[in-house]
């Protein structure tokens, strides 16, 4: 065991490392009980992320509702369900790749706030801020609305198995999902990262017993669709092209959205050196295992035909194999979208807090509750927001407008990456990954961005507007500054002042102690 | 996937010193501004805060805020819950009949694979291909008697049943009532037999008899043949001349046809069709069915399926006469219909399909059943000369109200009812000779007919109740047949279907339609279509539809 894991890494806005001892094994772990660390180190967000609970953010946060529901849209492409297990292999291989870049790129640049924070560096402001503005504004907050509303949905199931939940309950019940999960984050990281691990064990539980299900069925040999000679059979007719396969992987590639995650909290990973690559290894061979069994899975339990005309795979499932157990399914989904929602709340709220120390946001948004370590203005916005798009009637409209545009940053955070080596070929890297890797996500990231223009235009061409539409705003609020009236500057004082007030919160330290 | 050039688990130690120079010049002009940024915090200093923030109105404040939040929080519980416990309830669905909630398989023995050995090898392919759960079995002429239908192979036949019951599988046989072979040993016994004392019970009157010599007048589907041994007329059906038309006023036909039934009850079938009701002499052919229901149907514990066909038109089967309870989920007899077919590629077709389905619809509550070609008619694929009609006419006859009676041969679009099956196959792989195309219409319809899945459960059956929706939509085209369903608070679909001879665009935007968000949708998305022009999900324009000749769209929101 090296010296450096018993040491902690303190770190000032990726610009220096310092490394405090902690002492004794005993204060090592009051400390990672707590989450709050000693009086004597500076005041910032603590280090209190294991790798454990990097990998429950990771899973957690990629493995939501899709698989338990409606894990069709790479069969209906493919055509057939040996094609489409080979499709599900391949998406998550090459996001593998793209997280082993993102272990790269959050190794080198120790700073959270995922793609944002790496662009900011490798590009520059404006760049990163429309990354934050489409990120902030519309992404986060209506994936978090969605998760929420579809455990809203899933638990009320069994009060409403044969009609749909009424909507108003539905959405209450979703507004108090995401309100106690915000009050968690608030209270504790420590918390927060327990009830992620939690979840994220109940929603791999739930997925085991699927698939314990789907291979007894294999072993009795009831699995027709899956026999070799089969397995390659075309479903409705459909014998996959290679735009077909494309469109299938596109698909796919949504499934494993998430696998970036944890670099948007590097800054509060004990030992990131060490654990974020460690945890990206862990989690994504994990959720693409896992993948791969459900379906089979579900392909043991159903013809391809049942699994498309299906809106809700696994209760199908759960229906015909598990007998009276059969409600495991529904509430299973709960509880892994409710985790869900726990991780989009962790991770979001930390670019609200990294976009506001860099001056992207409102300062206020950079303070850190003194009490608890947790960045609750960020965290009460990002919860705000989410509310507001619970109300709003038109959020799959706008998920439907910006669906492409993750993929857009992931792009350039690579190229960036790719860039760098030329520019700083000495940088220290404690992770480098052969160029290749990330020059071939890119050509993924490049590939995805075309199919989505060529699928849906008009609806990316809207995305594209409101991601530029953050050009101005960026001009006025941030780029002049400076030259602010008083009265404006004067007003956004006060406002700070008063928020500092009400959640007693400070921002970070900005020098070492 | 390649590895990285370093091994993950690099050595850290090292890293201190050097991760402090981590590139100086990397400091970009953007920091830069922000370092700035950071030394004009505008808000309060540690010290400040710690001061003011601490002052007992603040703590309060805090303390008011906190509590609001809980309230709030336990308000909005509160309230999801309420609204749980106090929504209606959904309604409870249906509970069918199994015969009035099933895709029905009709095949004859000898042409879907020979023998019932090869019937049984193939039941996979109809239950797990064609997500139908009911094989009815006719046999290889037109036979009734079960010596005759299964051409001795009662075990074979007994084999059949029982594995096709493992497979929760319901096995229906074929019976014609009208006529019975002249080979059948009553027959023999009918020409023979002293009629100059004849009393009910003998076999003299069994069959119909007319003295020789005044044989002209005679209906459009019989003739009458001269018999040696008795020196008269017999009435025989003019497509099958060795069968000879049962006399329903003799006691002694009568009863033997119930025997006949009994008969094959006794071998487990859980269902009977008969036909031909609509030639049935000296008797009513609603008089018929109905006391065949109730002597054999009426029993408290059956629930055994009586199919009824006639060859069409059948004016004679009245359907309100035969409905025995006026609900839609009580037992009751099927009666057959195949006025699908019958109004295809002529000229307003879909005007003329509206009217028999709301002749039908109008006049009883019970479930009917759709079929495109009788047993012994030509396939669909060689009665048009527009090849696409047939996945058509299958899409929309699973579609429309009822149960759809698949005939072997029409669902893969063959030309020839004989399938052939490629050696050594898989058991729910599909014959040779099928056409793609048909096929996957015909699975892609059943599977959602069937499994009552939810996202279609507004096709899998007709209520009739206030839940369920069925409406025409008026198109203004009398060669398209456009018509709406749902059901309680499942997604609606819209089925279009241009069964005329040419090309249609049709206007379905209407108040009775698709809506989206109270207002009728203007776009849809195709759900199932019978043309490879149409793909799942293509969103359509429901102002214009194009539909080519031959094309079936079942359309969603």
């Amino acid at each position: 065991m090296s010296d450096l894991e018993n040491n902690h890494i303190v770190r000032k806005n990726g610009k220096a490392v310092e490394l405090k001892p902690l002492k004794t094994y005993e204060e090592k772990e009051k400390y990672e009980l707590h989450g709050v660390e000693e009086s004597a180190e500076s005041f910032k967000l603590q280090r209190t992320i294991t790798v454990v609970n990097g990998v429950g953010i990771i899973v957690g946060n990629i493995i939501g509702s899709g698989i338990f529901v409606s894990p069709k849209g790479v069969l209906e492409n493919t055509g057939s369900a040996g094609m489409a297990l080979i499709v599900w292999a391949l998406c998550g291989i090459f996001s593998t790749i793209g997280a082993l870049c993102y272990a790269e790129l959050g190794t080198t640049i120790l700073e959270s706030g995922g793609d944002y924070a790496y662009i900011l560096k490798i590009f520059g402001s404006l760049l990163a801020f429309l990354r934050l503005w489409i990120a902030v504004l519309i992404i986060y907050p209506t994936n978090q609305a969605i998760i929420a509303l579809t455990f809203a949905n899933y638990i009320t199931f069994p009060f409403f198995e044969t009609c749909l939940s009424p909507d108003v309950a539905v959405r209450l019940l979703a507004a108090v999902c995401i309100v106690i999960l915000t009050w968690v984050n608030c209270k504790s990281v420590k918390w927060a990262t327990t009830v992620q691990d939690l979840f994220t064990a109940a929603k791999l539980l739930a997925l085991v017993v699927i698939i314990i299900a789907g291979f007894v069925e294999i072993f009795k040999g009831n699995a027709t669709s899956l026999e070799v000679g089969r397995s390659m059979d075309a479903v409705g007719g459909k014998t996959a092209d290679f735009s077909q396969i494309a469109s299938a992987a596109y698909q796919g590639f949504f499934a494993y959205a998430g696998w970036n995650y944890l670099n948007f909290v590097t800054e509060e990973m004990i030992n990131p050196y060490k654990n974020l690559p460690r945890a990206i290894l862990i989690s994504m061979p994990i959720v693409t295992i896992i993948y791969l069994l459900a379906n089979i899975a579900y392909f043991a339990a159903m013809n391809p035909e049942e699994l498309l005309a299906s809106n809700a795979v696994a209760v199908t499932l759960g229906n015909r194999l598990l007998g009276v157990m059969a409600w495991v399914i529904p509430i299973s989904v709960a509880l892994s979208t409710f985790g869900g929602v726990n991780g989009s709340l962790l991770v979001s709220s930390r670019i609200f807090f990294v976009g506001a120390r860099h001056g992207h946001m409102p300062e206020s948004l950079a303070l850190i509750n003194l009490n608890n370590y947790t960045p609750v203005p960020a965290l009460l916005v990002t919860s705000a927001l989410s509310l507001l798009m619970l109300v709003t009637s038109d959020m799959y409209a706008l998920i439907n407008y910006v669906g492409f545009a993750n993929w857009v940053w992931y792009g350039v955070a690579i190229a960036g990456q790719v860039y760098w080596r030329f520019k700083y070929p000495d940088l220290k890297r404690p992770i480098k990954l052969n160029i290749l890797l990330p020059i071939f996500f890119c050509l993924v990231c490049i590939f995805i961005l075309v199919l989505s223009f060529k699928s849906s235009p008009i609806e990316c061409l809207t995305g594209t507007g409101i991601t530029l539409s953050g050009i101005p705003v960026y001009f006025l609020f941030v780029y002049w500054e400076k030259r602010h009236p008083d009265w404006l500057h004067k007003i956004k004082s006060d406002v700070t002042k008063f928020i500092q007030k009400v959640c007693y919160a400070l921002p970070q330290d900005t020098h070492e102690d | 996937m390649g590895s990285p050039e370093k091994p993950i688990d690099v050595e850290m130690g090292d890293m201190n010193d050097e991760t402090k120079q981590l590139n100086p010049d990397v400091k970009t002009d953007s920091e830069l501004k922000e370092e700035d940024k950071e030394e004009r915090f505008t808000g309060l200093k540690k010290e400040e805060l710690m001061e003011i923030a601490n002052q007992p109105h603040w703590v309060r404040a805090r303390w008011a805020l906190f509590i609001i939040f809980w309230i709030i929080w336990v308000a909005m519980l509160a309230g999801a819950i309420f609204i749980v416990v106090t929504a209606p309830k959904c309604k409870p669905e249906p509970t069918p009949q199994w015969y009035q909630d099933v895709v029905v398989y009709e095949a004859k023995v000898n042409e879907f694979a020979q023998n019932f050995k090869g019937m049984e090898d193939h039941l996979d392919y109809v239950s797990k291909s064609l997500f139908s759960k009911a094989v009815m079995v006719a046999g290889a002429g037109k036979e009734s008697d079960p010596a005759a239908v299964t051409n001795n192979d009662d075990a074979g036949f007994e084999s059949l049943v029982k594995t096709a019951n493992d497979k929760e599988m319901k096995v229906m046989i074929d019976i014609p009532v009208d006529t019975l072979s002249t080979m059948h040993d009553n027959f023999a016994q009918s020409a023979t037999a002293a009629c100059a004392s004849d009393a009910s019970g003998m076999y003299c009157n069994f069959f119909v008899w007319k003295a020789n010599g005044s044989t002209s007048n005679t209906d459009d589907y019989a003739e009458w043949v001269y018999n040696p041994d008795r020196m008269a007329n017999y009435k025989v059906s003019k497509d099958s001349p060795n069968r000879a038309f049962l006399n329903y006023e003799s006691p002694k036909a009568w009863e033997f046809v119930k025997m006949l039934v009994k008969s094959w009850f006794d071998r487990k079938v859980d269902g009977i069709q008969i036909r031909d009701v609509g030639h049935v002499q000296n008797i009513e052919p609603n008089k018929l069915v109905k006391d065949i229901w109730e002597k054999f149907y009426t029993n408290e514990t059956s629930n055994e399926a009586l199919f009824v066909y006639s060859s069409s038109p059948n004016p004679e089967l009245n359907p309100v006469m035969l409905d025995v309870n006026n609900t839609n989920t009580g037992k009751s007899p099927m009666i057959l219909s195949d006025h699908l077919s019958s109004h295809a590629n002529l000229e307003a077709a879909g005007k003329m399909m509206r009217d028999a389905i709301e002749g039908w619809r109008n006049s009883t509550r019970q479930i009917g059943a759709n079929l495109l070609t009788p047993l012994g008619g030509s396939l669909v694929e060689t009665r048009f000369s527009n090849t696409s009609m047939g996945a058509a006419l299958n899409l929309l006859s699973i579609s429309i109200p009822g149960v759809p009676v698949i005939r072997s041969g029409d669902e893969v679009g063959a030309s020839s009812p004989v399938l052939t099956w490629e050696e050594a196959s898989d058991p729910d792989s599909a014959p040779v000779n099928s056409s793609n195309v048909v096929l996957n219409t015909v699975t892609a319809a059943t599977v959602r007919k069937v499994e009552g899945i939810q996202a279609m459960q507004s096709l899998r059956y007709d209520t009739r109740n206030e839940d369920t929706k069925f409406s025409f939509i008026d198109t203004e085209n009398n060669n398209v047949i456009a018509f709406h369903r749902k059901w309680d608070t499942k997604p609606a679909v819209l089925v279009v279907s241009n069964l005329s001879p040419s090309a249609q665009t049709v206007n379905v935007v209407s108040s009775s339609g698709l809506m989206d968000e109270k207002k009728p949708a203007q776009k849809a998305k195709v759900v199932v279509s019978s043309s490879a022009a149409f793909g799942d999900g293509d969103p359509v324009d429901l102002d214009k539809v194009n539909l080519p000749s031959g094309t079936t769209l079942i359309l969603g929101a």
